[in-house]
């Protein structure tokens, strides 16, 4: 029986160490990826969607209430592009959380946002983000923002250890600056050459590296092509000599195919997430990934 | 010569800049079209949900067949009235035989936290009992509703006016016990028809426990549900109902917007009169295959006894679904009613559209 107290003390210790931690539920990968490289081991965070689903149309189900319901902190993408996680907030009950509560981080404050819309806003424009395009993420200078924003959550929650987040912090942005310019290196031959995405998730990823998306396989957002649009990106990929279309992995990809077959151009076909293929496991080889995956296709 | 020519060339671009740059004011300060005035921060989230349908059918006694029906018109309000606690109103016009009449489809107020994991919704609300029930009409991934609920619960569901406490336990799994206390008017429609059709009237309990359990990438959704109520005769001859239900669902999620969804519910209603007692059974099951981010197929199969005479009717329905957005959806759906009392085919072509921001919890 004395041989289990030690036992026993262990047990408490562990526990303790463990019930310090932060418990944060991010809406994606992407997000939950940057909170674990501020909060290492005092958080523990989980996503409620996948890399490889398409963000625009995650299905809420039981099993994320409970998750909210035990959160400290939630990190969100904002923008309407997670907005299927707002009634969820309500339903887990956990105040800590809701709009303007100290649990509640708004990755998307401070980001400088791309195709804001102006005047008149409604469903002939497509499936349009009112607020701005909401694929902020796929700029990796947007992650270090993202990151100051989980940092003040985490800062808020837990200010004790203000000093071992932000050391983290510096740390990530850090190595953040170090890969940005690594990876603005390998894209430097493709600097203002010409590309088709399939959706608008790219644009910020264009902007930073200074590649030209001069068209979407969508004719807006959310539409899928007729025939008739496709002879004018067909005709549009031909005139402006476009390199090769990005394609989204959740979207399907015959229509990205068949329009690479009239080009003779190639498909990349490419996460928008962490999670969104296995390689890709945190932040950094997201970018490493479709960084490569650019520079083997063309 | 010269002189007059760069003067006039000046002079020109000079006019042509002017004119561009009074083009771009007077762009930016035209007025929006009506009803995109700009977005007013305080308003509340307003929305409207059509449903429009088209029927061929075998049926010559059917007399909405071969016409446009518009089957329901929905406006909602949805919006915060205080901290942590909201307000959803939904008004729909609805089509019921020949006749059109507005009602209050739902508004409820809800609290989201009393004390611990209680919450509590007040209103008219479509209670939560079953899995289908809590959803709208137009939610879901059919156009009709399953013939049991309508048997047992009416042409709208379970509707009812009262309140509804709802507790999340403290688990690892997500388990909620709902209990509602509610009261049913006494047929909503059409009160010269009540000898020959079954609702729920008055006092009603309900009660529901719904758990869930992630399995991978998926999830399973069981849900008990039981209900006590009066029938359609209490006053003159003490008719009780008990109704007591399963629903299960089961969700796949697959990588290209791929998504596989199971349903099924089960029921069995009792009605206890003065000097006899009835039981009654039907379910459905519903099966959904949506294959990319667009296009879904899906089968159904109802049975279902009628509460009143117990007739027994069932039917197995083929649907397509192509989404144009979250809210708008063109639909076939191909129905067979087996000989009961005559084999009908049926096909709907269906429209269901929505405009603004309208959003109802876990669908």
């Amino acid at each position: 029986m004395k041989k289990l107290i030690p036992l026993f003390i262990c047990f408490i210790f562990i526990n303790s160490l463990y019930s310090k931690q932060l418990y944060v539920v991010t809406t994606t990968e992407d997000l939950k990826s940057i909170t674990e490289f501020i909060g290492k081991q005092k958080v523990k965070v989980e996503s409620l969607s996948y890399g490889w689903q398409d963000p625009h149309s995650v299905v809420a189900l039981p099993s994320m209430i409970v998750k909210l319901s035990k959160a400290d902190m939630l990190v969100k993408i904002g923008l309407d592009l997670d907005m299927w996680v707002d009634g969820l907030i309500f339903a887990s009950r956990n105040k800590n959380i809701t709009y303007g509560a100290v649990g509640y981080v708004d990755a998307s404050v401070g980001i400088t946002l791309l195709e804001v819309p102006t005047g008149k806003v409604d469903a002939s424009m497509g499936d349009i983000h009112i607020y701005g395009n909401p694929h902020y993420c796929l700029d990796p200078e947007n992650g270090k923002i993202i990151a100051k924003n989980i940092l003040d959550g985490l800062c808020r929650l837990s200010p004790e250890d203000k000093e071992y987040f932000e050391k983290n912090y510096k740390e990530f942005v850090d190595e953040l600056t170090k890969k940005i310019d690594y990876w603005k290196q390998r894209l430097k031959k493709y600097e203002w050459k010409n590309f088709v995405s399939y959706h608008k998730s790219f644009s910020y990823f264009a902007k930073r590296f200074n590649i030209n998306i001069v068209a979407t396989v969508e004719p807006k957002p959310g539409v899928p092509p007729s025939s008739a649009y496709l002879k004018t990106l067909v005709e549009t990929i031909k005139k402006e000599n476009v390199l090769c279309i990005l394609h989204e992995n959740f979207y399907p990809l015959k229509t990205s195919q068949s329009v690479a077959k009239h080009t003779n151009i190639k498909v990349v076909v490419l996460p928008t997430s962490v999670g969104g293929v296995k390689e890709v496991k945190d932040y950094f080889s997201l970018f490493d990934y479709i960084v490569t995956k650019i520079d083997e296709t063309n | 010569m010269k002189k007059f020519f760069i003067i006039l060339f000046i002079l020109s671009i000079s006019l042509n800049l002017f004119a561009q740059e009074f083009k771009e004011e007077k762009m930016t300060q035209q007025t929006p079209p009506p009803g995109m005035r700009g977005v007013v921060p305080n308003l509340p989230d307003i929305s409207v949900i059509g449903d429009f349908h088209y029927k061929l059918s075998t049926d010559k006694e059917d007399n909405t067949k071969d016409k446009l029906v518009i089957e329901e018109i929905e406006t909602a309000f949805q919006g915060y009235l205080y901290p942590n606690i909201r307000a959803d109103v939904f008004l729909a016009i609805h089509k019921h035989d020949e006749h059109v009449k507005p009602e209050i489809s739902e508004a409820k107020v809800s609290f989201q936290k009393l004390i611990h994991n209680l919450s509590l919704e007040v209103g008219k609300i479509h209670v939560n009992f079953g899995k289908l029930n809590k959803i709208h009409q137009h939610h879901r991934n059919f156009y009709d509703q399953p013939l049991v609920l309508t048997n047992f619960f009416g042409e709208h569901g379970l509707v009812a006016e009262g309140f509804n406490f709802s507790y999340i336990l403290p688990l690892p799994l997500f388990l909620q016990i709902d209990l509602g206390f509610w009261n049913i008017p006494l047929l909503h429609h059409d009160e010269e028809s009540q000898h020959n059709e079954f609702s729920l009237v008055d006092k009603t309990y309900t009660n529901k426990i719904w758990m869930s359990v992630p399995i991978k990438t998926s999830e399973l959704e069981i849900g008990l549900n039981s209900l006590l109520s009066n029938g359609p005769h209490y006053q003159e001859h003490k008719d009780e109902v008990k109704i007591f239900g399963v629903d299960l669902t089961f969700r796949g999620f697959f990588t290209r917007n791929r998504k596989f969804l199971f349903t099924t519910e089960v029921y069995k209603l009792l009605r206890d009169l003065e000097d006899s007692s009835k039981e009654r059974f039907g379910y459905f099951v519903f099966t959904n295959y949506k294959f990319n981010k667009y296009d879904s197929v899906g089968l159904r199969y109802d049975d279902a006894e009628e509460v009143v005479e117990g007739l027994r009717t069932n039917s197995l329905s083929a649907i397509y679904t192509r989404s144009l957005t979250e809210t708008t959806a063109l639909r076939t759906q191909y129905t067979y009613f087996f000989d009961n009392p005559k084999d009908v085919h049926q096909l709907v072509f269906q429209l269901v559209f929505g405009i603004g921001p309208h959003s109802h919890l876990l669908e």
